[in-house]
């Protein structure tokens, strides 16, 4: 069974149809790249994957280990498993990193039927995944993402990645706003999630990123479908041809 | 207020005039129609969950007052530089500040009272002054001074409980007096019973470079009132007045606060933060006054609340009234509700609706309770917050 399995996906936001029929299956072990135009509704697929308020589906199912998740709320799909790395993360005033990142640990704890993370093993593995993105404690006391440099709120959401260990993990312009160091930190702790029983989605509109984070498999988004898929190559034809050919598409 | 010898009738004769511009916003019918009695000064039984509230306070001294009445039993001694001073008529200055009796019936009803004293050689310490209510209907009149001698300084937490479920009424009247060159931390926590009507006047007197950080987190009462009259005596007094409340139910929890700056080069601040859910009713009333004289006066002042029901309301009444012409004011007020995006984030890393609430609610007081002097009372009171979200968690859920 695919671990992520789209099928015929229709979407809208405020009554203007942006998914118009997407199928896309992921199967473990797998990473996948989609690309495409601005407006393509790459950002939409994710929302709807994470059961964001706003976007509604009118047809169509998104299957996560053979269920539908449509129905679920946002925080049951995320203990199941799904985790996506915000395009634009959230600052939350008020919030210290930490107590966020217990919180969340101990939410999926709980749907798990678990106890609550031991405090010292909490810190340890905290620290551990934080030193792979070079991240130091100073940041992970501060409010979560308040003040934060762009790339810092990359790496935050990688750190989050890397100690909720998501079995599908959907990266929303996770490249944007990093400059060539960071990008190279955040694919690092991406690649260390790279296991045969997890899922990547990345969604991207550039290239660049998968240099660092090689696709099993590529496919372009535009009007709201699938119109190609393939494997790294499409990527690099994409960089030099850039998006035109699927320009027509919504005519 | 006419004598009589009647404490009903001098309690309807307390009452603010129907139009009085103080009292727009808070109702008081409970307070018309319960047929108090007058706290006697005997040895209540309180409970011993009251007596514990807060006791992990490292506090110099505690101070136990029973509805009302100065309990020798249950308090410590003083400490050395501490006078504790019998005060059956202590002297307050007039206070017709709000168009209510409330103070004349407190002068008329008081069952005695204390003053408390930091002397000239105390430095920072802690004096807890516990306010306990047994109930009953019970109308006691808590009359309390604080003086701060000439370089100074000290700090008072007094914190106010009573049993849920049972009416009573408090009516309490206050006078801190800093004297040149003196620091006053004062830390109210008012966590009365759910059926307690509860108003309280304070009235503070700062003199040159005198200091006051003030702070009163309200979460209790079906009725609260916390009235505040800061008066800017003498040059580079500073002030700063913080608040939190939180309300839910049908709670209506009010704080008026009136800064008077009446010599020139003073610094004020009034800091307010408040969470309403369910039917709650909010109340911020906020004066900053610079007379004629006040010159270089540096005044601020801005209120937020934040709700969690459509049927919860905040009523904001800023007013600035200036006749100095060389002065800095600033106000601003906000009502708002939870981000949605915020709640988003948290929700999508698996925190549950209600987790996600708490944890924004909490952010956003504990942002004005940091700004708290005493590091031990903004820990006692961060903790009050999270209290207060536990026990709405239990009841939403």
């Amino acid at each position: 069974m695919a671990l992520l399995e789209i099928k015929n996906l229709h979407a809208e936001v405020a009554g203007t149809a942006i998914l118009k029929g997407v199928n896309l299956t992921i199967g473990a072990g797998e990473v996948h790249a989609i690309m495409g135009p601005n407006g393509a509704g790459k950002s939409t697929l994710s929302h709807v994957i994470s059961g964001r308020n706003g976007y509604t589906v009118t047809a169509g199912e998104v299957l996560y280990d053979g269920q539908n998740i449509l129905e679920l709320d946002i925080e049951d799909r995320a203990n199941a498993g799904i985790f996506l790395a915000l395009q634009y993360p959230v600052e939350l005033p008020g919030v210290g990193g930490m107590t966020f990142l217990k919180a969340a640990i101990n939410a999926k704890r709980k749907f798990a039927g678990e106890d609550e993370v031991d405090a010292m093993a909490f810190l340890k593995l905290v620290r551990a995944k934080a030193k792979i993105l070079g991240m130091n404690d100073d940041i992970l006391k501060r409010p979560v993402n308040v003040g934060f440099s762009g790339g810092e709120k990359k790496r935050n959401e990688a750190l989050q990645m890397l100690v909720l260990e998501p079995r599908l993990a959907v990266l929303d312009e996770t490249d944007s706003g990093l400059d060539i160091d960071a990008l190279k930190i955040v694919a690092g702790g991406v690649n260390a999630i790279r296991a045969a029983d997890r899922g990547i989605l990345m969604i991207t509109h550039y290239q660049r990123l998968l240099d660092y984070i090689q696709p099993d498999f590529v496919h372009v988004l535009a009007d709201g479908q699938i119109r190609r898929s393939g494997g790294r190559e499409l990527a690099l034809e994409l960089e030099a041809k850039g998006y035109a050919d699927y320009a027509g598409a919504a005519a | 207020m006419a004598k009589t010898h009647n404490f009903a009738d001098d309690l309807r004769a307390a009452l603010p005039a129907p139009r009085a511009e103080y009292w727009r916003y808070t109702k008081l019918h409970t307070l018309r129609d319960s047929g108090w009695q007058l706290a006697a000064n005997d040895t209540a039984p309180v409970t011993a969950e009251a007596i514990a509230e807060l006791a992990a306070i490292d506090a110099a001294a505690t101070i136990v007052f029973v509805d009302g009445h100065y309990r020798s039993d249950l308090s410590d001694p003083p400490m050395a530089g501490l006078s504790l001073l019998p005060a059956g008529d202590i002297e307050m200055p007039a206070h017709t500040d709000y168009g209510d009796g409330f103070g004349a019936l407190n002068a008329r009803w008081n069952g005695g009272g204390l003053s408390l004293r930091f002397d000239a050689d105390c430095r920072d310490q802690l004096v807890h002054l516990k306010l306990v209510n047994s109930g009953n209907a019970r109308a006691s009149h808590p009359r309390i001074k604080i003086s701060v001698s000439e370089g100074a300084s000290g700090a008072v937490l007094e914190s106010h409980v009573g049993p849920q479920g049972e009416p009573y009424f408090v009516n309490q009247v206050s006078h801190f007096e800093v004297a040149a060159g003196g620091y006053l931390g004062f830390y109210k926590l008012q966590a009365e019973g759910d059926q307690a009507i509860h108003l309280a006047a304070t009235y503070a007197g700062l003199k040159a470079d005198g200091r006051l950080d003030y702070f009163a987190l309200q979460r209790g009462g079906s009725t609260a009132r916390n009235a505040v009259r800061v008066d800017m005596l003498g040059a580079a007094a500073w002030c700063r007045l913080g608040g939190a409340y939180l309300a839910r139910d049908r709670q209506q929890i009010d704080n008026t606060v009136l800064v008077d700056h009446v010599v020139a080069d003073c610094a004020s601040e009034q800091v307010f933060r408040g969470v309403l859910d369910d039917r709650a009713h909010g109340i911020f009333q906020g004066k900053i006054g610079v007379r004629r004289d006040a010159q270089r006066t540096d005044g601020a002042q801005l209120s937020r609340a934040l709700l969690l029901s459509r049927q919860a309301e905040v009523s904001t009444k800023p007013e600035l009234e200036i006749f100095a012409d060389d002065v800095k004011c600033s106000h601003g007020a906000t009502i708002g509700e939870l981000d949605a995006d915020q709640l988003y984030y948290l929700r999508a890393r698996g925190i549950p609706l209600s987790v996600a609430r708490a944890l924004l609610v909490e952010a956003f007081m504990i942002d004005a309770i940091d700004g708290i002097g005493a590091a031990i009372v903004r820990d006692a009171f961060s903790g009050a917050v999270r209290d207060w979200l536990t026990t709405q968690t239990e009841v939403s859920t």
